[in-house]
């Protein structure tokens, strides 16, 4: 059992930023659990540059911006697991008191218990005054969009495509179409022609993107990647792996018009079509969600349904700005201080 | 006089911004004008997009030790630490995946390639490798 007065679930933009904050409020036994190999989260994996601009007043790239967060943390006495999985978070009822040493019960009737695995430990099993939810969000897929069509490989999400390139260093294809222009998928378009593949096009259903303008100019613009509007796809072809789509105009009810329909050959399909909070363990804790954020509900102060437990950054609602998130968690991060201060 | 439109990149605002200018006797472009831009960057942006486009390049290196496979190595990111020509982008990308570093570690902050393309401008290590 380890005790601490906070534990962060998810060491990205979100977690770090809170647990600092934590710190600086004069916590001293905060905990930040990571599931990735190492701490900064999804920033590791946007190598772009465009980010701390509003915090740091520079522009950095995602890993820049991670390792400033990092280099932080290292200057603190903030513990961080990295390689670890939370598989559930549970407050502490009365009968969960039993396996604690007298001394110490009376500092957990308010407490929770986080359940976490790794290889090193296997089992643990972490005592916090409050928990944070910073688990960020995970993108739509192609089941989500039911897209007709076979089940080649070659779709993938943009943030996978991403993590391929940029991390684990390969390509996941040549002849590419993207699904939707969210961020990801502009910023995909833009990376994978500059490692050499052929863009053929972003397809987005909507009339407008929901892409940042500047993302527009200087990813599919700049390369001369056409974005087609009010376009989707219809149909995914090939057998072992992609050989094309069928993408179509759609109507203003975002239905496919027939007799508009167009074949594009390719080997990869990259979605960027949304995110969605990734809200497993707050689900399986009980937490109330807020049906249209997709997150928990705030009861106030960043605090969810159970006293105690609170939620930032992408997990929480969905923010288009690494530095937003920064400085919503840093708000969060006092508000924990304040709460565990109180007990 | 001449009107160009250029949508800022700096920041997400993405500020629309008119530029007029003029074309000089030497073949250059002169900015006379720049008008939406809402911060000094804007206006250093704006220019430079008409007189001679420029973007900060990101991407990776791949770093090598005595006995990996060269499939298991890690890529480390990199940017150029100040924007290069537009037209020099594809040119700097052909050397950086020719680029490895062999048998050492890095700091944020290196430098990894000390001048990309012919630009003068370098490359740096953006964050620590792991090892």
């Amino acid at each position: 059992m380890i005790d601490v007065q906070v534990a962060v679930i998810g060491g990205g933009p979100a977690g770090l930023s809170v647990a600092l904050e934590c710190w600086r409020q004069g916590l001293r036994e905060v905990l930040v659990i990571e599931r990735d190999n190492m701490l900064g989260g999804i920033l590791n994996q946007c190598i772009h540059a465009g980010f701390g601009l509003h915090v740091f007043g520079e522009e950095l790239t995602g890993p820049e911006y991670a390792q400033r967060y990092v280099n932080m943390v290292k200057e603190t006495g903030i513990r961080a697991l990295t390689d670890t999985m939370v598989t559930s978070i549970e407050p502490i009822g009365p009968g969960r008191l039993d396996g604690c040493s007298p001394e110490k019960a009376d500092a957990v009737v308010d407490g929770i218990i986080v359940r976490a695995m790794n290889t090193n430990d296997g089992l643990l099993e972490i005592r916090a005054r409050a928990v944070v939810l910073a688990m960020g969000c995970r993108e739509r897929t192609r089941g989500m969009l039911r897209i007709p069509g076979t089940r080649p490989a070659g779709v993938y999400t943009a943030g996978t495509a991403q993590r391929l390139v940029n991390i684990e260093g390969f390509m996941p294809g040549r002849e590419v179409v993207i699904l939707g222009s969210g961020d990801i998928g502009l910023i995909m378009a833009r990376r994978m022609t500059l490692e050499g593949a052929h863009v053929h096009g972003v397809y987005e259903v909507m009339p407008k993107s929901n892409g940042l303008r500047r993302n527009i100019v200087q990813c599919l613009d700049d390369f001369g990647i056409p974005l087609h509007l009010s376009m989707t796809a219809v149909k995914i072809h090939g057998r072992d792996r992609v050989t094309g789509v069928t993408v179509a105009k759609v109507d203003g009810s975002l239905n496919p018009i027939p007799g508009t329909e167009e074949h594009v050959s390719c080997d990869t399909v990259l979605l960027s079509v949304g995110l969605i909070p990734e809200n497993e363990l707050s689900r399986k804790a009980g937490i109330e969600m807020d049906p249209r954020t997709r997150g928990p509900v705030d009861k106030g102060g960043f605090m969810t349904s159970i006293s105690g437990v609170f939620a930032c950054g992408n997990v929480f609602k969905v923010y288009d700005l690494a530095d937003n998130v920064t400085t919503d968690s840093v708000l969060c991060g006092q508000a924990v201080a304040n709460f565990v201060m109180e007990i | 006089m001449e009107t160009s439109f250029v949508t800022c990149v700096i920041c997400p605002k993405g500020c629309g911004i008119k530029v007029d200018w003029e074309l000089c006797d030497d073949g250059f472009k002169k900015v006379v004008g720049v008008f939406g831009n809402s911060c000094t960057r804007g206006l250093k942006y704006a220019t430079a997009e008409v007189v001679h486009p420029e973007r900060v390049l990101t991407s990776t290196v791949r770093l090598v030790n005595d006995g990996d496979d060269g499939h298991s190595c890690e890529l480390v990111p990199i940017r150029s630490a100040s924007p290069i020509p537009k037209e020099s982008l594809m040119a700097a990308m052909e050397e950086i995946s020719k680029k490895t570093i062999r048998n050492s570690s890095v700091k944020m902050g290196d430098v990894v390639i000390e001048d990309i393309a012919g630009t003068g401008v370098a490359m740096v290590a953006c964050r620590d490798s792991a090892i």
